[in-house]
């Protein structure tokens, strides 16, 4: 061997590893979000074990609040009813979900563009607001039930929106839009050849679906129907409207007992049912965890640009477009027809001249309401803002669970996915005790970014994984060219991958804005005149009855979100 | 303006797999070398270490006698700074950058001046015959023209190693044979070193200057594509190379340079890579193309029964049986007759343990 | 009830008074007010925003609020619509933690203030206004009755004919097992609602045919709300036919937009609760806060409660459409107003075993259990 000649291009001896960017940086991240997620679910946990509320000057340590909840029959009844609505959440929402997505973004459905919008109306949608709308059109003085009885000379529907099956079902078809969005944004960057390939073989458009799309949007469906088990047991404004009239109680319902015994807030019990709730969501994410363990590779985005080429349906065409027209009529248009009917009438049910009761009456209410402006700017503020900054603490998160140091990146994901696991009474309930316990925190109470932190906190699990999912997308390549080329790994990141990934965070963006639209429980301690938001005003309006003035806001609500809607996808939140 | 690479003992475990094991390679100056292998050899590891893409778990990376990667001293220096160009399989082109931009990213990355760099793009897009498509975008280009961007920015940085990852893979059958000769003069007229990773023998051989077999995590054979494929050192390197024909023989005694075995019956002589254990059983290759019909009585023949032909177009693939193994070899006629003799060249029939 | 002299004066003379009250713009002591209190109103002047706590809705307490401003304009109130029992858990805490708090709480979950003020959080405060209330209303001068709401029956008038409806608790409780009504009821869930408890203990205690009439609603399989709003819904669209115990405030502004919803009281005993106010004994602006407090006292406050709140007001001596008044003479006498007081009878509610006790009660008849 000869001597080879000194280069002179080699920099000095770096020790720096290879591998990742600042691997402290990672751990910091850890910190943050574990003191973010942690202290309120601590907080929980310490006051679980006292008698009286945790700054009281008198408490007593036990586990009497357990033994009380736990020994409550009351309390697995809810339990059950919620496992329920969790278990007909997962497999109605899932598999709609799914086979929408499919038949929308990979098919030559007819309307595509249309349905996409219509199928998504349930999130823009309060869930009070929601129930409001089937109680209006289904419910036994409904304009449909009425339409039907007349129509087949019956005493009453078949039909009762008020039992758990029924809730049960509302539930799951109404959440069909998380899953869709979840799958629809994961199927649109999927190769169309794939699916080419295999109608090619001869498998038929039914086939495709089951053995290439799907199993290739596997991750997308694990994190849908974990969500779907942990918004089951979190579900509150459906069975809160839905559930009293014949005593179904769910969870977050139950929670209203636990002031009966006593008469003053139960703090302990009500955080024993958090406890169990995290519990289950520990349980959840080592579920999600171990079904998305063999990840191989998803990634689909890189350097060959995107094919939009659409499956043929043949002559499905037709029938399949009639059934998912079927399928909104009755999740989504009937309900929403409700809403903005109750916005319209002073009112309603057997006897009432529906036109004779039409009046504007409820949108004037609204609109000359001094707060209301305030209202819809501070949500606003709230949802575009703090969604915006939500969402790229979310990509940090995401990044973390794919990237940091084994340890890290599996405490990150069980972090991630405990915050929603609490019904969000109880989560508002702690975050407003660590704002006004917590000296740093104190000042920003009052603002609206207390507000914005806690929804931060809350939709955590959500967010994450959306981005989870839009990163998983990016091929690793694009990123590694970048840092051969000379870039850092931060810089490779910002400049390969980032705006490649920019469509995703543009629709993760706008997914989490309309959750902060809508989103109320969770800051309903931290209001105060000058930081009210819609969603809370709504879920105040429901307790003194103005159920018009309620369907009026939330027709606004919609608008606002429409709008929103509307803009962001005309500015390229999809690729075609 | 190129380099030598020097690789001491690398050693890489994943997830329990020893992928590399204490791997030694050595690459003069503007040399051109193929890695190949069969799936799981470790050849893309290997090529993803020397990136600093990966970090292997011992030995020593050197490049012009500097360590970029050093367990025992703790070296191990970032990609970025190592200076090297990478050729992806996928090409990795940023699909929201145009084909200058992405051409330019690394000469950026540099800080050269805008008009340098300008000049300096122009110019290497030039040379791949893409002059006049800079302002397209990925997405707008065949696949031969993605692969040829994606040298170009390997290029223009003027890197001290060019590495290669599966370049001509995702070519279609036609234009692979065509990329390959290009490929090997543009390597050449640049003079820079290369290494590339590759599963086609013929387009390792083809491309390269030397070719490295690797398998289980270590070097097989290393030796030019001639020697490789005439003279290989195992019984693994000749199957690999090729699909030759396999037979079971007995060796008979050695002859100087050369080793006699016995083939169903007949005695014939080749060229022994080992010493054989006389008496027992060996393995003896012969290339199709070596394989021809022979003389009976002439020197280095034996009998084999004709099983089976199959017209291929431009020759006859005719499939013989001797003993319980199977060979093939071709001619341009058609054959007639149940009994053929067989001859092979000694220096032909290769002989392995 | 005291002060029957009150009601022996002539209603022109009465009307007068209660028409000309508003007109007088007082930055001077109000009238029947003790020389001193100017020193109150001047303290007042220099001190910061009054904050209120309060589960009356923002559109309700809005006339009140602009009324007061008009009698001290310099006062500045932050008002903040909150539920019950949000009230009582964010004061707590805030309280603990020493954060700005509510300087007044006004809340119509009684037994929740009565213990506020028996745990020590309530300053006390002999106000001028005491004189004109009887002793249920008052509780040690720290927690005050404002208003006297009644727990009426409420009926989709489409639906339900005058005539069928039922007079007396026991007539109620008939019909409610006639079989009829099966799934068209709606009433409060005791579980789940602390107002709701304290109506339907209230009135188990005070009704002797509470029996029958829970023991019916269970037979008709009513349904059980833990929200006015809910319960006012279910009747306005007929899907119940009636309401039991409904918070009879609410039902008159509902009326105002619905003309279809029925109100009756009970003949044989009607309950009524009263909404009720606290000063935080830790107020920064406890001057504002004395104002305030006997403004809602004051006939001026009680008379924009009856006639543009609409919340029934507690004066006996005030005019208007709910007014204590109006209500004795629907229910037919003082004698059949059930008025639960402000006093320690609430607590002793919230005893777990006393409140169990209620409540084992409830689910035997309603449930079965």
């Amino acid at each position: 061997m000869t001597t080879p000649p000194i280069s002179q291009k080699l920099p000095a001896q770096a020790v720096r590893p290879a591998r990742g960017p600042l691997p402290w940086g990672w751990w910091l991240l850890l910190a943050a979000v574990a003191v973010a997620v942690l202290s309120p679910l601590l907080l929980l946990l310490w006051q679980s074990f006292l008698s009286n509320p945790f700054f009281a000057p008198a408490k007593q340590v036990g586990v009497s609040a357990y033994s009380q909840v736990l020994t409550d029959p009351a309390f697995w009844r809810a339990f059950g009813n919620s496992a329920v609505l969790a278990g007909a959440m997962i497999f109605i929402a899932v598999p709609l979900g799914a086979i929408l997505a499919f038949l929308v973004t990979k098919t030559d459905l007819p309307f595509a563009k249309v349905f996409e919008v219509l199928l998504l109306t349930p999130i823009f949608v309060s869930p009070i607001v929601l129930g409001v709308g089937f109680i209006v059109s289904l419910g036994p003085s409904g304009f449909v039930s009425g339409l039907f009885t007349q129509l087949f000379h019956l005493a009453s529907t078949p039909w009762s929106v008020y039992t758990l099956p029924a809730i049960a079902l509302i539930a799951g078809l109404t959440h069909v839009p998380y899953v869709f969005l979840y799958v629809s944004t994961t199927m649109k960057n999927l190769d169309a050849s794939l699916e080419e390939a295999a109608r090619l073989s001869g498998a038929g458009v039914w086939k495709v679906m089951t053995s290439v799309t799907l199993p290739l949007v596997r991750p997308a469906l694990v994190y849908s129907a974990m969500l779907m088990l942990l918004l089951g047991f979190e579900i509150f404004g459906l069975p809160l409207v839905l559930g009293d009239a014949k005593g179904v109680d769910v969870i977050t319902t139950y929670l209203y007992r636990l002031t009966a015994v006593t008469g003053v807030p139960a703090y302990g019990p009500m955080a024993v049912v958090a406890m169990i709730l995290i519990l289950l969501a520990l349980l959840i994410v080592f579920m999600q965890r171990a079904l998305t363990r063999n990840k191989g590779s998803y990634a689909s985005l890189g350097a060959k640009g995107y094919r939009a080429q659409r499956l043929k349906l043949g002559s499905w065409r037709w029938p399949l477009a009639i059934i998912t027209i079927l399928y909104l009529l009755y999740a989504v248009i009937i309900p929403m027809a409700g809403v903005l009917l109750r916005s319209l009438v002073r009112s309603w049910g057997p006897g009432v001249d529906l036109l004779g009761a039409l009046t504007t009456a409820n949108y004037a209410a609204i609109l000359s309401s001094p707060d209301l402006s305030r209202s819809v700017v501070n949500t606003l503020v709230v949802a575009l803002v703090g969604g915006g900054v939500a969402v790229a603490v979310y990509l940090l998160v995401a990044l973390g669970i794919q990237r940091a140091p084994k340890g890290a990146s599996r405490t990150l994901d069980y972090l991630a996915g405990l915050p929603r696991a609490v019904p969000g009474l109880i989560m508002g309930l702690a975050l407003f005790w660590l704002f006004i316990f917590v000296p740093a925190l104190k000042p920003v109470r009052p603002t609206l970014i207390s507000i914005a932190l806690a929804y931060m906190v809350v939709w955590l699990p959500y967010g994450v994984r959306l981005l989870t999912a839009a990163l998983g997308q990016v091929s690793k390549d694009l990123e590694e060219a970048a840092r051969i080329g000379g870039a850092t790994a931060t810089g490779a990141f910002l400049k390969a991958t980032l705006p490649v990934l920019k469509p995703g965070l543009i629709a993760a963006w706008l997914l989490i804005f309309m959750q902060f639209v809508r989103e109320y429980s969770s800051a309903v301690y931290l209001l105060s005149p000058g930081t009210e938001v819609l969603g809370a005003q709504i879920v105040q309006l429901w307790g003194t009855g103005a159920v018009d003035s309620i369907a009026a806001l939330s027709s606004l609500q919609i608008v606002i979100i429409v709008a929103v809607y509307s803009l962001a996808t005309r500015f390229g939140v999809r690729p075609e | 303006m190129s380099s030598t690479l020097q690789i001491e003992n690398l050693g890489k475990v994943l997830g329990g797999n020893t992928i590399l094991d204490g791997l030694n390679l050595q690459v003069e100056a503007g040399e051109i070398v193929a890695l190949l292998g069969p799936s799981g050899s470790g050849k893309t590891t290997l090529l993803r270490c020397i990136s600093g893409l990966e970090t292997p778990d011992a030995g020593r990376i050197s490049i012009d006698g500097r360590p970029v990667y050093d367990a025992a001293a703790r070296v191990n220096v970032p990609p970025e700074a190592r200076k090297l160009g990478l050729v992806f399989q996928s090409y990795a082109l940023w699909p929201h950058k145009t084909v200058s931009q992405n051409v330019a990213f690394g000469l950026e990355q540099r800080k050269e001046g805008k008009g340098e760099i300008g000049r300096k793009v122009a110019e290497v897009l030039e040379q791949i015959g893409l002059g006049a498509l800079g302002g397209r975008y990925p997405g707008q280009l065949s696949g031969g023209q993605q692969q040829r961007v994606s040298l170009a920015r390997a290029f223009v940085t003027e890197p001290v190693l060019l590495l290669l990852d599966e370049p001509l893979s995702n070519l279609d059958a036609k234009l692979r044979e065509h990329a390959r000769a290009w490929l090997r003069e543009a390597l050449k007229a640049s003079g820079k070193t290369a290494i590339f990773v590759t599963h086609d023998q013929s387009e390792a051989m083809a491309i390269s200057d030397r070719v490295a077999i690797l398998r289980g995590g270590k070097l097989a054979q290393y030796a030019p594509p001639e020697q490789v494929y005439d003279q290989p050192n195992s019984l693994f390197v000749a199957d690999f190379i090729g699909n030759p024909n396999i037979m079971d023989a007995q060796a008979v005694s050695t002859e100087g340079q050369g080793v006699r075995v016995q083939v169903n019956g007949a005695t014939l002589e080749g060229v022994g890579v080992h010493d054989p254990e006389l008496g027992g059983k060996v393995r003896a290759v012969i290339r199709q193309e070596h394989l021809e019909l022979g003389s009976p009585g002439a020197a280095n023949t034996f009998p084999a029964r004709h099983v089976n032909s199959v017209f291929l177009g431009a020759v006859w693939e005719h499939w013989v049986e001797v003993g319980a193994d199977r060979l093939r070899f071709h001619s341009p006629h058609k054959l007639s007759g149940e009994m053929l003799t067989m001859h092979v060249p000694r220096e032909k029939l290769l002989v392995f343990h | 009830m005291r002060n029957p002299v009150l009601l022996a004066r002539p209603v022109l003379s009465l009307l007068t008074l209660s028409l000309l009250a508003p007109v007088v713009h007082a930055q001077a002591v109000p009238n029947g007010y003790p020389a001193g209190y100017s020193a109150t109103i001047n303290a007042a002047k220099k001190e910061g925003k009054l904050i209120i706590y309060s589960s009356t809705d923002q559109a309700s307490a809005q006339p009140l609020l602009d009324d007061f401003k008009k009698e001290y304009p310099f006062a500045n109130v932050e008002y903040n619509d909150i539920g019950t029992s949000q009230l009582y858990s964010r004061f707590l805490a805030e309280a603990a933690a020493g954060t700005p708090t509510a300087d007044v709480l006004w809340s119509s979950a009684m037994d929740l203030q009565v213990k506020l003020a028996a745990d020590g959080y309530a300053l006390t405060y002999a106000s001028p206004e005491s004189k004109n209330f009887g002793p249920e209303s008052v509780y040690q001068n720290q927690a005050f009755g404002t208003t006297l709401e009644p727990a009426a029956l409420i009926y989709n008038k489409r639906l339900v004919k005058a005539s069928e409806l039922p007079a007396t608790h026991a007539a109620f409780a008939a019909l409610l097992s006639g079989g009829k009504l099966t799934g068209k009821l709606a009433t409060w869930d005791p579980e789940k609602s602390g107002v709701g408890f304290t109506l339907m203990e209230y009135d188990n205690a005070s009704n002797k045919d509470f029996g029958a009439v829970s023991s019916g609603l269970g037979k008709a399989q009513a349904g059980l709300y833990s929200s006015t709003g809910a319960m006012l819904e279910k009747v306005t669209s007929g899907e119940a036919l009636y309401g039991y115990n409904i918070i009879g405030s609410y039902a008159l502004l509902r009326q105002k937009t619905v003309p279809d919803l029925g109100m009756k009281f009970w003949k044989d005993g009607t309950i009524a609760f009263q909404r009720v106010a606290i000063i935080n004994k830790a107020t920064k602006a406890p001057n504002t806060a004395k104002l305030f407090l006997d403004y809602l006292l004051s006939r001026r406050g009680q008379l924009v409660m009856a006639n543009q709140s609409l919340i029934y007001s507690l004066r006996s001596d005030v005019a208007g459409k709910a007014t204590r008044a109006v209500l004795t003479q629907q229910v037919g006498g003082t004698g059949n107003l059930r008025v639960i007081g402000v006093d320690k009878r609430l607590l002793d509610n919230l005893v777990p075993a006393t409140r169990t006790a209620f409540l084992n009660l409830w689910r035997k008849n309603v449930k079965g259990q």
